[in-house]
């Protein structure tokens, strides 16, 4: 009787358990969607999707499926031409529910984006629990040359070729203490041990001062009486 | 032998001789002068002045220097002082803060020392606002305190050095008949007597006598139209105690009284009861009253008044005419002539009086109205400092040549640069000239009045500097930085002090909802728009819209400016015109933008494509950027096109009470080398973005876990042109003070951590690689990033590094602690690179960490404090804020200013004077040395060739 309704609670345990495991993992989960404007930033329009299961790198999913039409190639080359901006807006949704919880926008001038052939990097940064800060956009080819649209570039760019890096937050450095305080104790430990080492005979150690002393003394005693001889004999 | 080794010996100390040779120290007694009484005792004196604001309490001598000094908790506010006539000076400061509010009550002596006799403290639940009057003969003090005239509070206090932190007797009311609604205790009432408080709103004077419990009120003298308002003036006697007396005046918007109507409030005696109007003074600011312990009952009153030129000091008799006035006069532009304070002092039979400006100067006047004293308190409230170069020779003799630089790059310039060098050889053979005429060096401080623009010349080494200074009270100074910080230029602008006083009151009462503090957050801005040496320009944006330009050198105001709106961003272009002029552009609210001058709009136009902006604000965690890209040359002020576009936002984590900080690089910093030379000659190269910024955000964290809230410290690197984040790092229970340094490639700033109870320094240092970077218009985040944690065992007033003319000298980090003392550590002992030594295989080996011949210390989690790295010595800097920056000619050389009560200034040489020879370098001897080596080599010369003829011979 006992153990059946403990046998139960167990079970209600595990299974809430599971539940909230679960939920902190779609927690993690977070989905960015992409809005794009060319010239003007009133005018977005939704460009892809990126989502982001944990904050490593590896695990991002990139959706942009719809390539640009005529007239927005035209708008970028356009704007790529008259010094114009294109301007990416992210909207971060938590996947447990639908409303949006951060906002960001970002730029790049439209020429370079257009030379990059629309490769372009997107940097998420993200804080510590995961949310979005905000994001970046650069392209391959940061800097504008005047020099490339005269030639007419008839091959079309309409799909993104994105890279997307995500910058985590991470918690600050504390001072290391402990590390310091072994190798203390290792300089501590390495000295007592030399001094353990360091046992020979007086002798055996201070040999090499005492030999020419002794060999100094030898040759003056050697000397010295013949000294006193011919001291003697005059 | 022992006397070699004595003399080899280096000696890091300081020889007496050598303190003040190049620093000076100024003590403040701190702004907003609550009360000055003259000690009772008969043999001593000393005036006591007490100031509200800075809380402080401390004792001047009759020659206006400060005889001691008692600096009370920061964060408080002094409400009240009052002398005992044997006993000593009683003061109240209050503490408030969102959840508590907490009143010191202090006694100190009357002597020459100033000690603590006796202490009392108080909790009070919730910020309050709170009134006081001191009972001084009775040692009784009484608090009131409370949120309306409804619900009042009553504290008194007994100040008895026998009974430390006796509990007060309290009294409460509740639900008052007839109080007043919307009134605030602090702003609208005042306390007058013991135990009579008096309230004003805009149709009435209320009143109530605190043993009655009941209101009554009065009706106003008389109606006033829109730019007029009454204002209630506390009358104190020359002990700063009430005795029954207050006023009502009436001043219009530009603060200038009309009327003052003199009330009393009556006494138990007296049945009749309420208040008493007495008598209407005309133009009087203020009254203070003089009594004499043989007649109570008669005391004299004393009211000044400010005229054109100057002020004006009368006595009134018993028939409340003027019986007697003296007036004095100054210049009304240099200092301001509206007053905040009025004291009488009374040595012997003498009678001085004590004035304190609305600039905070402090004065004192005899009974004939000559100025005996006065005292530039404005200078311990300093928000703004810049060093201002001086042209090497004085501007008098270069009049009519240099005053209009209009073109800059023609040969005219040139022709002007050939002519000032020739005068300033001319004006230097004619100095030495004179110098050995007369045959005596004339000294700086010898230097009078007259001569002061022929003085203004810069020294060879470039230590000479013009010290600009903006107070929070609206002034700006202009001080001499070798002659001991000699005031020079004054100015007194009451706009300027009333848009900065009205921001920093929004700033508080932000900060007073919100629960916590930010310090140190810049109200105004001030941008050196004309770097030239003869004709310097500096421009003061206050947040409304003000804007002052202002010629340091000559002291004059060039021009002003009200653009009536609020001003959310103002930057300064990198741009000059051909005028030498860098504009300032200023966005408004609505992101419009204007510039100013409105001439350098053109030269805006044709960098457009280089300028973005970017706007944060310290209480929000959004951050954009803008940019002006699409603006046009069109007439000004006509069309929509000058709003600015915004190109970038990003939104930190939102946090409770947070305080931002951005921390940008010094814009005209020069940076020598741009990489580091490692132990295998290599090159670690530096990321030296101009435009990186390092942001600090701080707060409480609301998380939805049940952990509870914690403080956190945010910081991130971000990109100011593209608004990318380059890298984010958080510190968990961590919280204010933050102090944050930006230089070149490394980011310092120091926290509080709340879980170890300690000051923690976090130091970064940014590399691009062992590859050279790209050339500058890419902008890619670092590639290596070093970050490390340190222990420091104090806490921190101020931090900055040391900046020299062309970088090329060590930099070390200046650290201005709690303990006043200031702190110039070599910035190796930040260095974070250690961090991944200290994983790697040469953790150990010292050889490792050896790197262009400079050896880096092993890392010791806790940063030392060297005693000889104390670069003030013995002269403790009280309260610093903040310190302040300049560089010199010599390479060598970095010139500090450290501001905060007291004001400090200095020289570091962060790697010695390796530029410049020492005082005692024998001159003569090198010369002697020298000659005779070239005359021994001409001989031998004439010998060799003598030689070589003879051996011809032969």
């Amino acid at each position: 009787m006992y153990l059946n309704i403990v046998i139960f609670y167990l079970l209600i345990a595990l299974t809430k358990a599971q539940e909230v495991y679960q939920q902190t993992n779609l927690d993690k989960l977070l989905t960015i969607k992409l809005y794009h404007s060319i010239n003007s930033p009133d005018s977005y329009k939704l460009r892809g999707t990126i989502i982001i299961p944990s904050s490593k790198e590896k695990d991002l999913v990139i959706k942009q499926d719809k390539p640009l039409t005529d007239e927005e190639i035209n708008d970028l080359d356009k704007a790529a031409r008259n010094n114009g901006f294109y301007f990416l807006k992210a909207v971060a949704y938590k996947s447990t529910s639908e409303d949006q919880t951060k906002m960001a926008t970002s730029f790049i001038e439209a020429c370079s984006l257009v030379q990059s052939g629309l490769s372009d990097i997107i940097m998420i940064s993200l804080d510590y629990y995961g949310n979005l800060i905000g994001i970046s956009l650069t392209s391959t080819n940061p800097t504008c040359e005047s020099s490339y649209f005269s030639t007419d570039s008839s091959n079309k760019l309409d799909t993104f070729n994105t890279t997307v890096k995500l910058i985590s937050t991470t918690l600050g450095p504390v001072p290391d203490t402990l590390s310091y305080i072994q190798r203390m104790e290792q300089e501590k430990n390495e000295k007592l041990r030399g001094d353990k080492v360091d046992n020979r005979s007086f002798f055996g150690k201070y040999w090499m001062y005492i030999v020419p002393v002794v060999i100094f003394v030898l040759i003056s005693n050697l000397a010295s009486p013949e000294g006193m001889e011919q001291a003697a004999a005059r | 032998m022992s006397c070699a080794c004595e003399i080899l010996r280096i000696i890091y100390a300081l020889y007496e001789d050598q303190i003040h040779k190049w620093d000076w120290r100024q003590q403040f007694i701190g702004i907003d002068v609550d009360s000055c009484m003259r000690s009772n005792s008969e043999t001593k004196d000393l005036i006591f002045c007490t100031t509200g604001e800075t809380n402080v309490i401390s004792a001047i001598n009759r020659k206006g220097e400060i005889a001691w000094r008692n600096i009370q908790e920061e964060q408080g506010r002094l409400i009240g002082s009052s002398l005992h006539k044997t006993d000593g000076l009683i003061t109240v400061s209050l503490y408030k803060t969102k959840n508590g509010s907490k009143i010191f009550i202090r006694k100190w002596s009357q002597d020459d020392y100033g000690f603590l006799i006796a202490e009392n403290s108080h909790f009070l639940q919730g910020s309050q606002n709170c009134l006081v009057s001191i009972d001084a003969s009775k040692s009784l003090v009484n608090v009131l305190c409370g949120e309306s005239g409804s619900q009042l509070k009553k504290f008194q206090f007994l100040v008895n050095k026998d009974q430390p932190n006796a509990k007060p007797e309290e009294q409460e009311w509740t639900n008052l008949d007839g109080s007043p609604t919307d009134v605030n205790l602090e702003n609208d009432c005042i306390f007058v007597g013991v135990d009579n408080l008096v309230c004003l709103t805009s149709f009435s004077l209320h009143y109530i006598a605190l043993r009655d419990s009941r209101w009554s009120n009065q009706p106003l003298p008389e109606a006033l139209p829109g730019d007029k308002r009454y204002v209630l003036e506390r009358i104190l006697n020359q002990n700063g105690a009430d005795v029954g007396y207050f006023g009502l005046k009436i001043v219009r918007n530009t603060k200038e009284t009309e009327r003052f109507y003199l009330y009393k409030v009556a006494s138990d005696e007296d049945k009749s009861g309420g208040l008493q109007w007495l008598t209407t003074f005309p133009k009087i600011q203020k009254v203070s009253i003089l009594t004499s312990a043989n007649e109570p009952s008669h005391p004299q009153f004393y009211g000044v008044s400010s005229t054109k030129t100057g002020i004006e000091i009368s006595k009134f008799g018993l028939d409340w005419k003027v019986e007697k006035s003296v007036s004095t006069n100054f210049d009304c532009k240099s200092h301001a002539n509206s007053l905040h304070r009025f004291s009488i002092v009374q040595f012997g039979s003498e009678i001085e009086f004590i004035v304190t400006f609305d600039d905070q100067r402090l004065a004192s006047f005899d009974s004939k109205g000559n100025m005996k004293w006065s005292r530039e308190e404005g200078l311990s409230s300093i928000i703004w400092s810049q060093f201002v170069s001086l042209p090497y020779f004085s501007a008098s003799s270069a009049k009519h040549d240099f005053r209009s630089p209009n073109d800059f790059l023609s040969l005219s310039s040139f022709k002007n640069r050939i002519y000032s060098q020739f005068v300033s050889i001319q004006e230097y053979i004619i100095s030495l000239y004179e110098s050995f005429l007369t045959s005596e060096k004339k000294t700086l401080e010898a230097v009078d009045e007259e001569s002061r623009e022929k003085s203004l010349v810069s020294d060879v080494f470039g230590f000479h500097k013009l010290l600009f200074i903006v107070t929070k009270r609206g002034k700006l100074f202009v001080l001499d930085n070798v002659r001991n910080g000699k005031i020079i230029w004054t100015h007194f602008d009451a706009k300027l002090k009333d848009d900065i006083i009205e921001e920093q009151k929004r700033i508080d009462s932000i900060e007073m909802e919100r629960g916590r503090k930010c310090d140190k957050i810049p109200v105004i801005s001030v941008y050196l728009q004309r770097h030239n040496l003869f004709t310097p320009k500096v421009t003061i944006v206050s947040p409304k819209g003000y804007l002052i330009s202002y010629n340091p050198l000559e002291g004059r105001v060039e021009d002003s400016l009200d653009l009536n709106t609020r001003i959310k961003l103002s930057m300064l272009m990198h741009h000059a015109d051909d005028q030498g002029i860098k504009g300032i552009i200023l966005m408004n609210e609505a992101d419009k933008v204007t510039f100013y001058p409105e001439s350098t709009r053109e030269t805006f136009l044709s960098h457009k494509n280089n300028y973005y902006m970017l706007v944060s604000k310290q209480t929000s965690e959004q951050i954009s950027g803008y940019s002006l890209r699409h603006l046009q040359p069109t007439s000004p002020g006509s069309s929509h096109e000058d709003i600015a576009q915004r190109v970038w936002s990003l939104s930190l984590p939102t946090l409770i009470g947070s305080c931002l900080q951005v921390g940008w690089k010094e814009v005209d910093e020069h940076v020598h080398s741009q990489g580091k030379v490692l132990a295998d000659r290599a090159v670690l190269y530096k990321y030296l973005n101009p435009n990186l910024v390092a942001l600090i955000n701080r707060g409480e964290e609301s998380t939805d876990e049940e952990s509870g809230k914690i403080n956190v410290v945010q910081f991130y690197l971000l990109d100011a042109i593209t608004g990318s984040i380059y890298y984010s790092v958080v510190h968990r229970r961590a919280s204010d003070p933050v102090h944050l340094v930006h230089s070149e490639n490394f980011i310092i700033y120091s926290f509080y951590n709340e879980k170890q109870r300690r000051i923690e320094i976090s130091s970064l240092e940014l590399f691009e690689g062992k590859e050279m970077p790209p050339p500058p218009p890419v902008r890619t985040p670092p590639k290596i990033v070093e970050h490390l944690s340190f222990i420091f065992p104090t806490g921190i007033r101020a931090m900055r590094e040391t900046q020299t003319i062309r970088g090329i000298t060590n930099k070390h980090i200046l650290i201005a602690l709690t303990s006043g003392g200031i702190l110039s550590l070599p910035k190796i002992f930040f260095d974070p690179r250690r961090a991944s030594f200290a994983t790697s295989k040469y953790a150990s080996s010292a050889a490792a960490m050896e790197e262009g011949g400079v050896y880096l210390p092993p890392y010791i989690p806790e940063l030392p404090i060297p005693s000889e790295g104390i670069i003030n010595y013995n002269q403790s800097v009280a309260d610093v804020n903040h310190i302040y920056v300049g560089v010199s000619s010599l390479e060598s050389t970095c010139l500090l200013f450290i501001t905060g009560l007291d004001i400090y200034y200095t020289r570091v040489t962060p790697s010695k004077t390796f530029d410049i020879l020492k005082d005692d370098f024998d001159h003569l001897l090198i010369i002697i040395v020298l000659a005779a080596l070239l005359l021994f080599s001409i001989a031998t010369k004439y010998l060799a060739s003598r030689k070589t003829l003879n051996a011809a011979w032969k």
